[in-house]
């Protein structure tokens, strides 16, 4: 693979490769071949997506903030605070798809707006986003629900598979070769990315930087692009989840819309107290695994138990998440459910609405639905809140 | 150096004074390490001081930025960090980061106004910064009330303070009461919002505001009074404490409703707080 090999060769370049565990993104070491050992196989590449999503290059599971070093003054002592390093060496991620670039996106609504954290702004600026268009549909996903295109993945580059996609689900042993790739600028770094390969590459792969979005004239192969990429949306645009497309639809009339609407501009103490919370949560084990997986979750604790501080993932479904020494304010299980619930269907939403493109904190990546034990996810709680809604004002149910 | 920037990053500070309040309750007097205060900061607003391998926690700036020379902290002892702190020495360094919070507009809505401060037990801390400021700008506010009360009179945080400075300061009111009548207390015996209610003299003119901080339950029921007494619900001001760790509405620890505590609080309108879940 001369074209990773190139990245490889520039700055740390992360694909999706595949262990026993699943499909895991991973360092990308020159050389190595993509068949078996990486997911970017010919068989399963369009519809696989990575067990954990990319939000850990952004929001590391651990990170190390700063480290503290007592020492000695004449009034006694001082603490020496030193911040670890700003990590803004560049990298890229090769295989990211709609869903986790949209909900980067999101991230960003609550890393770079009202605040600037400091580290996540540093990786998204050194980060390199090599996203692909995804041609089959995930068993559990539902992205397009929330607006987001499954074949328009942007990022900074996207890397598109040959006009003949379509023959590739039917041959599992296929090899990815270089000439099958394609790939489209769509941002100054992403053409910057593709001009650091087109020096570094041989002759042969220097034809398939085909067009940037914004320099279309000087490109190269334009038209063989342009045939790919339509090809690639109109004939092999994945359908859309239309159970979980009409739940939703029914969820957002019901809630926000209409002229009766259960939340009322910022109020949604009313949904807050629906008696659907009542049984929802009552099979959840919180063991927090949604949230792990969740693209768009953002919670995290800081431990200054050590000298040395670190930041880690965190859940609002942990009972210590809220303890205080007075008290909990969500002392069950119930209420911290709830929270969870309340955040991705309506907090985010009033909070950040206005900002981001999509108003729910979920960005339909499926990942929850696939691995939480009790089989529960936002779509089913969308679902059961509308369930019991929907009959306290029946004109307000009806939708198309 | 840490960047000014990253609001994560604490920096050095040390502890130049503690005084012990109450039995659980220590003042602490913190500067940065060449002995200024360690930012600028606006009454209402609190700060996380930290131990390197210990712990670090918010806590209400207790004294008024009219104080130039340190920040005050009234820190009660309930878990790891704070039993820490608890056994420091002046001269003991830390850590501190902030200003965090909306802090009360005591240039703007409360200019001009009558203040009634309604305190329980700690709950006096972050209203300690509003009273110096007013104190100190005396001919900017009209009269003050200071209703505050504790489990019993050993409980009462700043009673020196209260007897020396705050009683003395002209039209300022205080009204303290105690839960349980005690030996050598001759001032009054009762619940803060009961206490509210026969207070004749605590009515609500147009340019009157109350502020009100303390446990949960008092705050609840001090509300209700007020209510009574004819204040509307913008005519009232609270915080909410949650529990925080980054401050600055990212770890999404601290919200109610959509609301983060750290940044869009911790004082809150009481008109505010109606359209949030009752969840703090
Ligand atoms: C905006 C704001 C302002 C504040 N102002 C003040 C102030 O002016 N003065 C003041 O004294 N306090 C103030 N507080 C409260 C203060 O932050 C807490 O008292 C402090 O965090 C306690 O820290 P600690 O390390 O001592 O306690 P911790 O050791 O963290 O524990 C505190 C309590 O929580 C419980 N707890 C903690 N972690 C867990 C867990 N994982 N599982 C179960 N239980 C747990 C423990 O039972 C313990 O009783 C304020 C808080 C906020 C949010
Ligand atoms: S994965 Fe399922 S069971 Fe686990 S915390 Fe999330 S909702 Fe609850
Ligand atoms: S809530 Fe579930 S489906 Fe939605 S983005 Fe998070 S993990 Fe994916
Ligand atoms: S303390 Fe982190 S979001 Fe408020």
């Amino acid at each position: 693979m001369q074209l990773f090999d190139a990245i490889a060769k520039v700055m740390p370049l992360f694909v999706p490769l595949e262990d026993e565990r699943g499909v895991y993104f991973a360092q990308w070491e020159p050389g190595a071949t993509p068949l078996q050992s990486v997911a970017l196989n010919a068989s399963d590449f369009a519809p696989r997506k990575t067990a954990l999503s990319p939000k850990g290059f952004f929001l590391p599971m651990v990170e190390h903030l700063y480290s503290s070093h007592f020492s000695q003054t004449k009034h006694g002592g001082t603490w020496q605070i030193t911040p670890a390093a700003t990590p803004n060496a560049p990298f890229a991620v090769l295989g990211v798809r709609s869903c986790d670039a949209a909900g980067l996106e999101l991230l960003d609504e609550v890393f770079l707006a009202e605040s600037i954290d400091i580290p996540y702004q540093a990786r998204r600026t050194a980060a390199h986003i090599i996203t692909v268009p995804c041609t089959k549909r995930c068993a559990t996903c539902f992205c397009d629900v929330f607006g987001i295109d499954p074949t328009q993945p942007g990022g900074d580059v996207t890397l598109h598979f040959d006009n003949d996609t379509q023959r590739m689900p039917d041959d599992p042993n296929r090899q990815i070769t270089d000439d099958m790739l394609r790939l489209q600028a769509h941002t100054p770094k992403g053409e910057a990315l593709l001009k650091i390969q087109a020096n570094k590459l041989i002759h042969s792969t220097e034809n398939q930087i085909l067009q940037t979005d914004s320099s279309s004239s000087e490109s190269i192969g334009e038209n063989h692009f342009n045939e790919a990429a339509n090809n690639s949306t109109k004939t092999f645009h994945p359908p859309v989840n239309q159970k979980a497309a009409s739940i939703l639809a029914d969820f957002e009339a019901r809630f926000f819309g209409g002229d009766n609407p259960v939340i009322t501009g910022t109020d949604a103490t009313a949904l807050f107290h629906s008696p659907a919370w009542d049984t929802l949560y009552l099979t959840c084990v919180a063991c927090g695994t949604c949230a792990f997986l969740c693209p768009t979750c953002q919670c995290y604790d800081i431990n200054n138990e050590t000298a040395h501080c670190h930041r880690h993932w965190d859940t609002c479904l942990n009972a210590s998440f809220t303890q205080m020494a007075h008290g909990n304010p969500r002392p069950t299980k119930k209420e911290r459910f709830r929270q969870r619930f309340m955040h991705k269907l309506v907090y985010f939403r009033q909070r950040y609405g206005a900002l981001a493109s999509n108003q729910y904190s979920c960005v339909g990546c499926g990942r929850c639905v696939e691995f939480c034990p009790a089989g529960i996810n936002p779509v089913d709680v969308a679902r059961e809140l509308y369930a019991v809604h929907a009959a306290t004002s029946p004109s307000e149910a009806t939708h198309v | 150096m840490c960047n000014p920037a990253n609001h994560l990053m604490p920096q050095p500070a040390r502890i130049t004074h503690i005084q012990s309040d109450t039995s659980d309750t220590k003042t602490f007097r913190v500067v940065d390490a060449h002995g200024n205060i360690p930012f600028p900061h606006r009454p209402g607003q609190c700060a996380m001081l930290g131990v390197p391998g210990v712990g670090e926690a918010m806590f209400s700036i207790a004294s008024s930025p009219t104080n130039t020379a340190c920040f005050e902290f009234s820190i009660k002892a309930v878990g790891q960090l704070t039993y820490h702190l608890h056994a420091m020495q002046p001269d003991d360094a830390l850590t501190i980061r902030g200003p965090f919070g909306r802090p009360f507009p005591v240039d703007t809505v409360l200019r001009g106004q009558d203040l009634l401060f309604v305190a329980g037990g700690i709950g006096i801390a972050p209203l300690r910064s509003v009273i110096r400021y007013v104190l100190d700008k005396r001919n900017d506010y009209g009269r003050v009330d200071i209703v505050y009360g504790a489990r019993s009179a050993a409980d009462l945080v700043y009673l020196d303070e209260i007897k020396t400075e705050w009683m003395d300061a002209p039209n300022v009111h205080i009204h303290l009461t105690i839960d349980r009548t005690e030996i050598g207390w001759d001032g009054h015996v009762g619940f803060v919002p009961a206490y509210i209610k026969e207070l004749y003299d605590i009515h609500a003119p147009a340019k009157r505001t109350a502020l009100i901080c303390g446990p949960p339950v008092m705050i609840k029921y001090s509300l209700q009074a007020l209510l009574e007494l004819g204040f509307a619900k913008h005519q009232i001001y609270t915080t909410l404490e949650m529990r925080m760790k980054c401050g600055i509405g990212q770890c999404g620890r601290c919200n109610v409703g959509h609301k983060m505590v750290c940044i869009d609080g911790p004082v809150f309108r009481c008109d505010e707080l109606e359209e949030l879940p009752d969840e703090y």
